[in-house]
Formats: C-alpha cells, sequence, structure tokens
C-alpha cells in the first residue's frame, strides 16, 4: 500500500489501488472546518436569520466540494494516471487543484473562521502581503512554470513524498491566487470590479499559455515520466503532451472567462443600484 | 504473479556490461546511445528467421543498405516491450527521419507468440516493423550469441502452476511442458542492437532510451555508407 500516488513502472490497470493519505488528507482539510462550523454555531446566542443560515450552508457545500475535487483529483484513478502514466491526467490534476479545489475552499471560509485562524497561525501579516495582487499573480505563476519543469516533474513524481509536495503546492498557490478575487477577508479582496478582471485574466489567462505551447508545440515528449512509461490504450507519447497542452491553454478558459463574465454582470447590476435612473425631465 | 524482478536484473546487468565496455576513455562518443567500442564491434548476424507473413528474412542480405534495429519483445511482456516500440514508431513516424531504417523484431516466446498475433501486437505501434519468429529455441540462443545479448529466461508463476521457479535452467531443460498452458513470464535483454548500412552494430538502446537519443543517433547510422569500413561508424 502506498500513501500517495507516484509513478509506477507497471502497466495501467483499472484495479483499484487504495492510497490513505489521500484520505488522510481530505480529512485533515474538512473534519476541522466541520468541527469549527459546529463549535461557531452551539456559540451563537442566538440562531441566525434564514438569509445568514442558507449563506452559511452554501459555504459549506462550497467547502466541501472543494474537498471532493480535491480528493478526485488527488486519488486513484486521477492521481495515478497524472502521476505517472498521462502528462494530460498531470494537467487535469493541475486545473481541478487550482481551478475547481481551491476557489471553492476559499468561497467555503467564513470571515470569522478565516480570522481565528490567522490570528491563531500568526500568518494575517504575510497573508496581508502575499495577497497583494502581484504577488499572488507572481507566486502561482512561479509555482506553475516551476512545477511543470521537466526537472521537477520527473523528480518530483518518482517518489511518494515529492508528488504529495507537488499536488500541495498546486494547491496552495491556487488558493493563493484566488484570494484577491474572493477573499474572505475584504481587506485582501481586490476593491473595484475592473481591477479584479484584469488580475483573473493577466494571472490565470495568460501567462499559463506560454508553458501551454511549449508543451503543444514542443518537438519531443518534455517529460521522461510520462514519456517511458507504459502506455496507456497505445496513446503517444507525443500525442498525450499535446493534449496536456491543450488542456492547460483552453481547460480554463470556461472558469476564468465565466467569472469574469459573472463579475461583469454584478458590476452592472450593482452600477445600476448605486445610480438609479434620473426622471426625464419635461421639456 | 508475474514479476519484472528478473527482467530488470538483467537490463541492469546489461546496462553495466555496456558500460563499462563503453567506457575506455577514448573520448566523447558520437552516439547518445550506448556505443560499441571499437573492439567489440559486432556484424548483424548472418541468419533467417521467418516473418509474420510466413517468408523468410535473412538479416544481413534482406535489409542491405538499412539501419537495423534488431529489437527482441514478446506480446504477453507486461512493460518495456510496448514502451520501446512506442518509441522507436514515434522517432520513425517523425517528418525528416531517415527512410533507410528497419526494425526487426524478434519474438523471445514463439510459443505464444503465433505470426497472426505478433503482427497484430506490432501493427499497434507500425505497420512497417518486422516481427520474426526463431523457428527453435536454439535459433533464438544462437541469435542471442551473435547479438551479445542475454539469454531470455522462462520465469514460470508457481502460485498457479505450483512449478518451482525455473529460472537459470536451459530452455533444454523445459521442453516437453505444455507452455501454452503455464503462466510464465521472460525475463530478457531489453537493448535495441543498431547495425548500421555497413552491417556493423555501433550502438545499443536500453530501456529507458528517451525520443531524443533515437532522434540524434539514427541520421549518423543511416548515413553510413552500406561499403563504409568499420572505422567509419566508430
Amino acid at each position: 500500500m502506498r500513501f500517495w500516488c507516484s509513478a509506477l513502472e507497471v502497466p495501467w490497470s483499472w484495479s483499484w489501488r487504495a492510497y490513505p493519505g489521500v484520505w488522510a488528507a481530505s480529512l485533515a482539510i474538512a473534519v476541522p472546518y466541520l468541527a469549527a462550523q459546529r463549535r461557531g454555531r452551539s456559540m451563537r446566542p442566538q440562531p441566525p436569520d434564514p438569509a445568514e443560515a442558507a449563506a452559511q450552508r452554501r459555504q459549506m457545500w462550497f467547502f466541501l466540494a472543494g474537498v471532493a475535487a480535491f480528493w478526485v483529483a488527488s486519488d486513484w484513478p486521477l492521481g495515478v494516471l497524472g502521476a505517472g502514466y498521462l502528462a494530460s491526467a498531470h494537467m487535469a490534476q493541475f486545473m481541478l487543484y487550482t481551478l475547481v479545489s481551491a476557489p471553492l475552499l476559499v468561497l467555503g471560509i467564513p470571515e470569522p473562521m478565516a480570522r481565528r485562524i490567522l490570528a491563531r497561525l500568526r500568518l494575517y501579516r504575510l497573508m496581508t502581503r502575499l495577497t497583494q495582487p502581484v504577488t499572488a499573480g507572481l507566486v502561482f505563476n512561479g509555482c506553475l512554470v516551476a512545477t511543470h519543469s521537466p526537472w521537477a516533474v520527473d523528480t518530483l513524481r518518482a517518489n511518494q513524498l515529492g508528488s504529495f509536495v507537488m499536488d500541495a503546492v498546486w494547491l496552495a498557490s491556487g488558493v493563493l491566487v484566488w484570494l484577491p478575487i474572493c477573499s474572505p477577508l475584504s481587506e485582501h479582496r481586490l476593491r473595484a470590479y475592473p481591477g479584479k478582471m484584469v488580475y483573473l485574466f493577466l494571472a490565470l489567462g495568460v501567462v499559463p499559455a506560454v508553458p501551454a505551447g511549449f508543451l503543444t508545440f514542443a518537438g519531443f515528449p518534455l517529460y521522461a515520466t510520462y514519456e517511458l512509461a507504459p502506455r496507456f490504450y497505445g496513446l503517444d507519447a507525443a500525442t498525450d503532451q499535446q493534449m496536456a497542452g491543450l488542456i492547460m491553454k483552453l481547460g480554463g478558459i470556461p472558469i476564468v472567462w465565466g467569472t469574469i463574465i459573472a463579475m461583469m454582470m454584478r458590476w452592472a447590476d450593482e452600477s445600476k443600484t448605486a445610480s438609479p435612473a434620473q426622471p426625464l425631465s419635461p421639456r | 504473479m508475474r514479476s519484472p524482478r528478473w527482467r530488470l536484473v538483467l537490463f541492469v546487468a546489461a546496462v553495466l556490461m555496456v558500460a563499462a565496455c563503453g567506457s575506455g576513455g577514448e573520448g566523447e562518443s558520437r552516439y547518445e546511445g550506448l556505443a560499441v567500442p571499437a573492439t567489440q564491434l559486432r556484424q548483424v548476424p548472418d541468419m533467417a528467421f521467418a516473418d509474420t507473413d510466413g517468408d523468410e528474412v535473412h538479416l544481413a542480405a534482406d535489409t542491405r543498405g538499412q539501419v537495423r534495429l534488431v529489437y527482441q519483445m514478446f506480446t504477453n511482456c507486461p512493460d518495456i516491450c510496448g514502451v520501446q516500440l512506442a518509441q522507436l514508431a514515434s522517432v520513425l513516424n517523425r517528418p525528416g527521419a531517415p527512410p533507410n531504417v528497419a526494425v526487426l523484431a524478434v519474438t523471445v516466446d514463439p510459443d505464444r507468440d503465433s505470426p497472426e498475433v505478433l503482427r497484430a501486437y506490432l501493427d499497434q505501434f507500425s505497420e512497417d516493423f518486422v516481427g520474426l519468429i526463431p523457428r527453435s529455441e536454439q535459433q533464438l540462443t544462437d541469435l542471442q550469441n551473435e547479438l551479445g545479448a542475454l539469454a531470455s529466461i522462462k520465469i514460470f508463476d508457481t502460485t498457479t502452476t505450483g512449478a518451482h521457479e525455473m529460472s537459470g535452467m536451459d530452455h533444454d531443460d523445459m521442453s516437453g511442458m505444455d507452455h501454452g498452458d503455464v503462466d510464465y513470464d521472460i525475463a530478457h535483454d531489453a537493448r535495441v542492437f543498431a547495425y548500421a548500412p555497413n552491417g556493423y552494430g555501433y550502438a545499443q538502446y536500453p530501456h529507458p532510451t528517451r525520443q531524443t537519443q533515437f532522434d540524434h543517433d539514427l541520421p549518423i547510422l543511416a548515413g553510413i555508407e552500406p561499403d563504409a569500413p568499420a572505422e567509419a561508424g566508430l
């Protein structure tokens, strides 16, 4: 039994494999959250009003959906395929961590809980610096480029600890890059919608296109891990790598642009509310 | 249970052997594969095998003027054979790949690899790969001797047959067994033996060999004239 998914030099099989480290990590995220939610509810002097209760429930479902996305990305089969067989699965994992799991986790954290955690871990000042848009964008894209270099992939994916570190870096950098958009702390969020949209486009839409281009148009497979792995249903390494590049380039479009469009609509709504239509004056 | 252990031992031994031979301090090799030193050059075996159509193929005579990539494999190979063949297919399918390259895939498992089975397996990678079937275990042994390859060894599944592990036994010791009914693995030398058009084997490619290494070396090998002396490829 293995702790975390890493490259296996055996042919791919649909036989289920247990990775208790993935379950432990998923529980380590979900259980303290649920316990804190429960404690928070029991400490309230009076039950919340229906609207607030609905918002709390929505937040909890966001968080649990984020944990589920983390589990799907890390565990068998996607975790195993991504760790040692297919560059395209590796890229699908990256997208799930950074574009699905991370924003859902961030959306699921209530403000009081976030303040409590940062205070207890004495991380408030650090997070204030890291959530500066330029810093968050640079850290995320630095992690993206570093963890997709052939050296990093071939070194880290070869063993369980390295593979775990890579996945953890993806999730953490994913959380960081979404904080300026939807942090539970208002002072860590960008205030203006145009700023948010530009940030999202630059941080998650532009830079990832560079490594995606390398993967799509490289003359040869870049990663020894996937090039020399037993073939998955005859899919050759070059095609698999091109698919990985396309997933990186196109996979984020629905989420990034969907979010940008949602922000534009909200911005328009808020603009209407802020400046009600003036009655027409008679000529 | 199939165990890649013995195959792994043989690969490592092969790599170490060739690496030790190649580290003669004669300067940088022009090949990115394992370069064979001048004192150990061998010529392409002058032997004939049946191909998957039943025709006789002479390794030397029928592929004159071509780079011959001789690879021992078997269709039930759980891991490396498929990877090596996929690597060769990818490199040879690339635009600009030398046209005068013949991949000669010799099965080390003629009991299970019928012509049809072998053809179907190779066609997954390339229809141009030539599948060759030894007529006897002795012919397979002769080929391995000519190549300078390690002998292939059948490893029987002791958990299902109750048989003892037979690694290291001679082929003759296993004669009389009905191999078709028994689950076994085969440990074999996984090097691709590359012979230039002049017939000399200048380089070998163990697993793992990257596509870039094949892509670097094949044009060099293909550019050696058929009547060039042995030194031309060193």
